[in-house]
Parts: C-alpha cells; structure tokens; sequence
C-alpha cells in the first residue's frame, strides 16, 4: 500500500517535471511519468497499476488544473497502462521491461495526437515522426529508469534508498 | 555487479543494450528509423495556411499575402497573422498562451495549435494534405 502511494506520487512528480519540458504540441506530454504505472505493473500487476495510473493522473490534475493537458494525461496514461498490461500479459517473455514502456510510450503519444486532433479538428497527423520518434526516446528511457528501479526494489525489498 | 557504474562508459552503454532483447531492439529500430525517414521526406512549399475553429476550417489564405485573422473560440478571439510565406498566432485568450510562443508555420503540414480556445493553424501544400500524408 505505501509502495503504491511512493508510484502514485512519484508519477505526479514527473507530470509536474514533464509539463515544463518542450514538446512538439502544447499539453502534450512526453511520457516519462509512465514509469510509475510500469513499476506498478511488474511488482503487483495489471490492476494495481490501473489504479496507479488513474490516481497519478488525478494527482497531476490537482496540480496542474483540469484543463486539455489533464485529458491528454489522463487519456494518454490509461490508454499506455492498457496496452503495456496486455504486451506484459501476453509477449511478456518476448520483450523486456523495455520493451513493455516503449510500447506504453507509443500508445501514450498516439492516444495524446488522436486527442488533440479531436479537441482542434485539424491534421495533426504530421506530427507524427516526431511523436513517434519520442515515444522511442522516452519509452527507452523510462524503460531503463524502469529496469533500474525494478533490480534495486527486488534486491533489497526496500526503496533502495540509502 | 554495481548497478551504478563510475565512469566506464563502454561497459554502461553494453550492459543496456544487453538489457534489451531482441524484440525491444526491432522495435526501437523501426521506431526510430521510420519516424526519420518520414520527416526528412521531401516536401513542397507551403501555399496555403488553414485555419481552423470550433466548427472546422474556417479559411484558406495564401501564406504570401499579408493578412490577419480572428478566429472565435469557447474563450474570446484568437488572432492569427499571415504573411511572407508563414503563418502564427499572435494573441489568443487562453491562460497559457503555448500557442503564441509555438511561433510561426511554414512547411506543408506544420501545426500551432491553441486548444483550449479550439484554433488551429496548419500550411497546406500546392497538392492539398495528400502532398504530406502520401
């Protein structure tokens, strides 16, 4: 329980970090507060990461405003635990950690340009490459900062914090 | 095996390639390199800006002829300006104003948008969207 309270107020954390970051759209985001959710769901599993997930987004809202940017994060961060549940579920074995938060970061910046693109109407679909070239990025990123967190967690059963 | 290396490079960057497996490689890759090669894809001047409100597009102008617009939206007017081959928004009634300091468009399929007051502006090339999303 306090574990996934540490995940739920980390990955506000990094929402907060990530709104001041630039970005190929305003409100947007790039991802990086996935890494709460992929923690979840490899140390306690899918639904526990759900919740993770929705809480995270609510606590960023808090801060942030429920504005666009809260339902993008929001659409963006559910959508992202949905698809990396199922990779994890079924190509668990196939792709690592990784893997798994690209994934997650993909569906992450497609869901936020589906989003945009309904809210303004127009053609965002140009941004694209480089919504996919971030999702690369990041979802390396938060899979290795991922991968790290998941060894230290398992190996001392603590936060590893010293 | 530390997890925090001290300065061996070398090593960091090949324990996190052998982190990956295969698949997350393929993926990584394919990522990478068609987003790439999408964006460097040769493309066409801009022609036309399109400017698009709540209710959809509400004008074409060409990018080369001085012009400026207001846009209604959920909040107030938005006001874009044209002209010299580029188009930008240089005043909206949202909070944050992200869409004034995304500046100017110039490339066919280039975007600044303003979502909470719902207004887009994108440069469409000589042969339509088709041009870009071939």
């Amino acid at each position: 329980m306090t574990h996934l309270a540490l995940l739920v107020a980390g990955g506000a954390a990094l929402s907060l970090l990530e709104s001041s970051l630039p970005r190929p759209l305003p409100w947007t985001k790039i991802g990086l507060a996935n890494i709460a959710t992929i923690l979840a769901l490899y140390l306690y599993g899918a639904r526990p990461a759900f919740w993770v997930a929705v809480l995270r987004v609510l606590l960023g809202g808090v801060f942030l405003g429920f504005g666009p940017g809260f339902v993008l994060s929001a659409g963006g961060g559910i959508a992202a635990w949905g698809v990396m549940a199922l990779v994890k579920g079924t190509l668990g074995d196939t792709f690592s950690v990784v893997g798994v938060s690209i994934w997650g970061a993909l569906t992450h910046n497609l869901t936020q340009l589906v989003l945009v693109h309904l809210l303004v109407r127009t053609a965002v679909w140009s941004l694209l490459p480089a919504f996919l070239w971030a999702a690369g990025i990041t979802g390396t990123i938060t899979g290795l900062g991922a991968d790290f967190g998941l060894k230290l967690l398992r190996r001392g059963g603590t936060c590893g914090l010293r | 095996m530390g997890v925090g290396g001290h300065g061996q490079t070398g090593s960091d960057l090949r324990r996190i390639w052998n982190t990956l497996t295969p698949a997350d490689r393929v993926l990584l890759a394919g990522l990478l390199c068609s987003s790439l090669v999408w964006a460097f894809w040769p493309r066409e001047g801009g022609e036309v800006a399109v400017i698009v409100g709540s209710e959809g597009s509400i004008a074409e102008v060409n990018v080369d002829q001085p012009d400026t617009l207001a846009v209604e939206g959920p909040l107030g007017t938005t006001y874009v300006v044209v002209g010299g081959g580029e188009a930008k928004i240089i005043s909206s009634p949202c909070p944050q104003k992200l869409c004034v300091r995304s500046g100017p468009v110039r490339r066919p399929g280039e975007v600044v948008v303003c979502i909470p007051n719902r207004v887009a502006v994108t440069i469409k090339g000589r042969n339509g969207p088709d041009a870009v999303l071939r």
